[in-house]
């Protein structure tokens, strides 16, 4: 079943590639959205802070400004007041945002998803803390100053305050812009990695697609193959099973042919009897002759069923294989009304285990061929023991007319025969076939040929030691 | 039927076809059962018909062309045989080649085709069987075949 391992590998791989895929897309697709999302939500963090920074500056100046204003003395009392009203408003609102930042900064450490990222945040926050420090060193010097006279030494003091806390809010907003940069450089960064991890996933998918379609050519090659061989395969039992059914049919058509040809004429020796065209005695004759042709062939074409099927059932027993040679030549001689000697040279008188019946069957088709086909002359029956081969050899063999040379490579076969010029010659061309098949079911051999000096040799052996295994053969 | 006279009418009774007469025909039988053969004689020599027997295909050929030689010098229109009985299952020559060959060579041969073969399966291949050859399933009686020649 090799067609059925290669489809279940092709499908195996395929699932596993499929699951490979889906992984991988699923957890690129994770990564991406993951990463995005928390660089979008740093980068949001950074623009209220800048926001807050520029309104502090924004009203820093505006502090700065109504405070000279005071300072310079020369503003009416109505106007010095509004200045000192809006001095304060500006410190209000600049404290405020300053609050404001440190809470940014505070909502930003505490949403930062990586550690760097929330130093980054408590830098920004300790540079708000050091914006304040110095507010509330400028508020209280102002203060002073607003509450006292003119003192240089203060506003000195006060005008250097001043440029600090314009420095350090500067420095803040440097340094959060420095921050954002770099998170947006980490953005790109990220894309560029994720672009790197696409190309990756790409080639990954190339490569897995290149290999599948090799493994899958290799496998539809190994598919191509096995079908192929199955294919000739089935072609081949396909041819045999077809010769056999002509066989089969040709055997039928024959069999029943053969069968069917007495019949005529027993029909034709009733119908001369009754009619009285030929005496009652000729009529009986004829009919029995035909009757017992009719059981002969009926019982050879059965023997051939059973040889085909492997049906042939060997009745054994142990038997003086020299004497059954001598009971079948008796009986033979008592029939014979032809100048033809039956001549025994037998040697090696032992028991041998074999199918009495059947191997006079096989002697009986033997001989009866020989002295059919030889109109006056020697029938030899010669046997031996091999001991080299460890058998029993039966050697028949006639001063006839040799076997025709269309016959002899096929004379084992069904229904070969062929009467030479002779009426009683005829037969159905079993007989032999059936030898073979009886001598083969006990596990010897038989072979046929023409003698030099005219005339045909039949020789066929049986094993001293009976093997375990009988297989007639079936042709 | 040595007389003139006689056998002046017999040549006027065959000239009218509605007669029926018994009348001798020359048979050629091709059969190799040997009991069938000596059945097929004896029924045909006593229905006063001359019978030549043939063994085989081969051989019954060879009987027809020999009578054809012979026939030949007195008229070339007449067959050698009146019937040619041929059974088809035959050593040598089966009788369809044999039935072949002699159309071939006397196309208004009246042949009577015997044989063991299912009709059908005769009739059914084209070709196998010339269409002017009778057909005579076996087994038949006697009787029929005679009444067949006869015909
Ligand atoms: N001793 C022999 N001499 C010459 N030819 C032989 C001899 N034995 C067999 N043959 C040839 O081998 C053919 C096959 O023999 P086989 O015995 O199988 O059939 P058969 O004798 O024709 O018919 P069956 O035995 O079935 O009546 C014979 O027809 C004959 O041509
Ligand atoms: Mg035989």
């Amino acid at each position: 079943m090799f067609a059925g391992k290669t489809s279940f590998k092709i499908s195996g791989m395929v699932g596993i590639i499929i699951l490979l895929l889906g992984i991988t897309i699923l957890f690129g697709t994770y990564q991406m959205s993951k990463v995005s999302n928390e660089i979008i939500n740093i980068s949001q963090e950074y623009e209220p802070l800048q926001n807050t920074l520029g309104e502090i500056k924004y009203h820093q100046a505006n502090q700065v400004a109504n405070f000279e204003k005071i300072k310079t003395g020369q503003l009416s009392e109505t106007d010095s007041d509004i200045a000192k009203e809006e001095f304060w408003s500006s410190n209000t609102i600049i404290k405020s945002n300053i609050a404001q930042g440190k809470k940014l900064a505070e909502t930003g450490y505490n949403m930062a998803p990586t550690d760097a990222d929330g130093n980054d945040f408590k830098q920004i926050h300790k540079m708000f803390l050091d914006v304040e420090q110095t507010h509330n060193e400028f508020e209280y010097m102002a203060k002073d100053s607003l509450s006292s006279t003119q003192s240089d030494f203060l506003l000195k003091q006060i005008a250097l305050k001043e440029t600090q806390f314009k420095e350090k809010i500067d420095n803040t907003s440097n340094e959060i812009k420095k921050l954002n940069e770099q998170s947006i450089n980490a953005i790109e960064g990220h894309e560029r990695g994720w672009l790197i991890v696409q190309i990756g996933i790409m080639i990954v998918v190339g490569i897995i697609a290149i290999s599948l379609r090799h493994f899958m050519h290799e496998n539809n090659a190994e598919l191509k193959k096995e079908i192929e061989s199955k294919t000739i395969e089935l072609q081949e039992a396909n041819k045999k099973l077809r010769d056999l059914d002509k066989l089969k049919d040709d055997f039928i058509s024959i069999a029943s042919h053969e069968l069917k040809s007495p019949i005529q004429p027993i029909f034709g020796f009733a119908e001369l009897a009754q009619s009285g065209d030929i005496d009652q005695k000729e009529a009986w004759d004829g009919v029995t002759t035909l009757a017992k042709k009719l059981q002969n062939l009926a019982n050879d074409v059965l023997d051939v069923t059973r040889i085909e099927s492997n049906r042939l059932t060997l009745y054994q027993e142990k038997c003086r294989i020299n004497e059954l040679i001598l009971e079948t030549t008796r009986m033979l001689k008592t029939g014979l009304n032809k100048n033809v000697r039956i001549v025994e040279e037998l040697d090696g008188d032992i028991e041998i285990t074999l199918d009495r019946t059947r191997i006079e069957q096989v002697l009986r088709n033997i001989i009866n061929n020989s002295i059919k086909f030889t109109e006056n002359g020697t029938i030899r029956i010669k046997t031996e023991i091999s001991k080299s081969s460890n058998e029993f050899l039966i050697t028949v063999s006639d001063t006839g007319l040799g076997i025709p040379e269309e016959v002899l490579p096929n004379i084992f076969g069904k229904f070969v025969t062929k009467g030479h010029e002779s009426e009683n010659q005829g037969g159905n061309g079993l007989g032999l076939f059936l030898c073979k098949g009886i001598i083969s079911a006990h596990g010897g051999r038989i072979t046929a040929r023409n003698n030099k000096d005219g005339g045909a040799t039949f020789e066929f052996s049986i094993p001293l030691a009976q093997r375990k295994t009988i297989n007639p053969l079936t042709n | 039927m040595h007389c003139s006279s006689s056998l002046d009418r017999l040549n006027l009774m065959y000239e009218s076809a509605n007669e029926k007469l018994k009348m001798t025909l020359n048979i050629l039988v091709a059969e190799d059962n040997a009991f069938t053969i000596t059945q097929y004689t004896k029924i045909l020599e006593k229905n006063g018909h001359s019978v030549t027997v043939a063994r085989d295909g081969q051989e019954c050929l060879e009987k027809y062309t020999q009578e054809l030689a012979k026939t030949e010098f007195e008229s070339l229109d007449k067959n050698p045989f009146d019937v040619v009985l041929l059974d088809n299952n035959m050593p040598k020559k089966s009788g369809v080649e044999v039935a072949k060959e002699i159309l071939d060579k006397r196309p208004n041969q009246r042949i009577i085709f015997a044989s063991a073969y299912d009709i059908n399966s005769l009739l059914k291949a084209p070709g196998t069987v010339p269409e002017s050859v009778e057909i005579l399933e076996k087994p038949f009686s006697l009787n029929t075949m005679i009444g067949k020649i006869q015909a």
